[in-house]
């Protein structure tokens, strides 16, 4: 029964963010706002904005209808966010997510990154914060990439880094995790993670770099809700990029157990 | 569901032998509500409580953070101004609880050294809420700080007569 229920709880998510990705004919199917927001209500919990932009705009990535606009002020804030909140998973063990992302941003300086995946645990480890794994959209020295940052406590930065350059630089990229948590103070947490051309097949057995095991992540306590969209810019970011240097998601899917794919 | 995965939660952190801890803060500065008109405090005599909040998604520096909590009322419309003096403030409104998890449902930076920030309560759901002000600056982020809490206003009477 517990199960069940905490299955359903997920199925919630898929549903909305499907909600960012009807197919339709017209605008009416894209959602008015996001979060508390929304019109039809959907499972977002919240919004996050601050001196940004955050709408849901059509057409979406990937002959989708609607997708999520997001682009901060030039010279906002630190704290300056465009962000979509699920609060459905229930410190789950087992976390997979997917989501696409586009950006027509000439993001190739490796100092100019921001924050476009944040997933969040219910507790925190000794010194740390309760950011289990991040996704950081950045400058490669020459292209735009991914940065992740998934949690152990082995570390002394308490993170281990994995770079992926985005396959499809001008378009619609499809990303994907599968991350699972371990027990107490083991050490046998693991990241999986696709990073793919839109278009392009994936499988479950064929990911995109080596897992990531061996984590010592039991500290996080597994999945309590993530976000989704742009925050924690760097500084070059916020002075470089304007309000029409936008970053777009689309196709948001969460599970405990399935591969999710295309 | 939350109270259950806080019964999770505390019974994991038993198991992890201090290894792990809910990242939370305390309103140490008291309470702010209608009544409380404007009060003044020197956030440097507060301590830095938060690594990251706004669903652990803003890290917040070391500068001290000074927290209060407050409670909204339904179709509450008033306003809490923060006004420093000598350092840049960043406001935020956290909902709920007091943890780095927490969703920021305001949150204000607008202005620089010295400048007015402005939380406002209107379309806010009733219930608690903590206000955090601290800074962005590496240093020089704290120092003497007016609150004021401007309520929510009813229409009084001025004047009536009849001629």
């Amino acid at each position: 029964m517990k199960a069940n229920v905490m299955m359903k709880t997920l199925s919630l998510a898929v549903l909305g963010l499907a909600g960012l990705s009807f197919a339709g004919a017209s605008m009416a199917a894209c959602p008015t706002g996001i979060g508390g927001n929304q019109s039809p209500p959907g499972p977002w919990t919240a919004a996050n904005q601050l001196q940004s932009v955050l709408t849901v705009t059509t057409p979406g990535l990937a002959s989708t209808e609607c997708m999520m606009r997001t682009a901060l002020n030039q010279n906002s804030s630190p704290a300056a966010k465009a962000s979509a909140v699920d609060q459905t998973p229930n410190a789950e063990q087992r976390y997979r997510a997917r989501f696409m992302l586009s950006t027509g941003i000439a993001l190739t300086q490796a100092s100019r990154s921001a924050l476009i995946f944040n997933v969040v645990g219910p507790n925190a480890p000794a010194g740390g914060t309760q950011a289990a794994l991040q996704i950081f959209l950045t400058g490669t020295g020459s292209a735009r990439g991914l940065r992740f940052l998934v949690g152990d406590t082995a570390q002394p930065s308490q993170y281990r880094t994995v770079d992926v350059p985005l396959p499809n630089q001008a378009g619609a990229n499809r990303v994907e995790i599968d991350l699972t948590f371990a027990a107490g103070a083991g050490t046998n947490g693991q990241l999986r993670y696709w990073v793919s051309d839109q278009a392009t097949a994936t499988t479950d057995g064929s990911p995109t770099g080596p897992a990531v095991t061996g984590l010592a992540n039991g500290a996080w306590g597994g999945v309590d809700q993530v976000v989704l969209g742009i925050a924690t810019a760097s500084g070059l970011w916020r002075s470089s990029y304007t309000n029409t240097d936008f970053v777009d998601f689309d196709e948001f899917d969460s599970r405990r157990q399935t591969f999710i794919g295309q | 569901m939350k109270i259950k995965n806080a019964l999770m939660v505390a019974a994991a952190q038993l198991l992890l032998a201090g290894g792990a801890y809910a990242q939370s803060c305390s309103p140490a500065a008291g309470v702010l509500n209608d009544g409380t008109g404007s009060v003044n405090i020197n956030t440097c005599t507060s301590t830095d409580q938060l690594a990251s909040i706004c669903n652990s998604s803003t890290p917040i520096g070391n500068a001290p953070d000074t927290v209060y909590a407050v409670q909204i009322g339904a179709t509450a419309t008033g306003q809490i101004q923060v006004n420093p003096t000598g350092y840049d403030a960043y406001a935020a409104l956290l909902q709920g609880t007091c943890t780095g998890g927490a969703t920021c449902s305001r949150e204000a930076d607008s202005n620089g050294t010295g400048g007015q920030e402005v939380i406002t309560a209107s379309g806010l759901a009733a219930g608690s809420y903590f206000l955090l002000v601290t800074s962005f600056a590496a240093s020089g982020n704290c120092g003497a700080t007016g609150i004021t809490v401007v309520p929510t206003m009813p229409v009084s009477l001025q004047n009536f007569s009849i001629n």
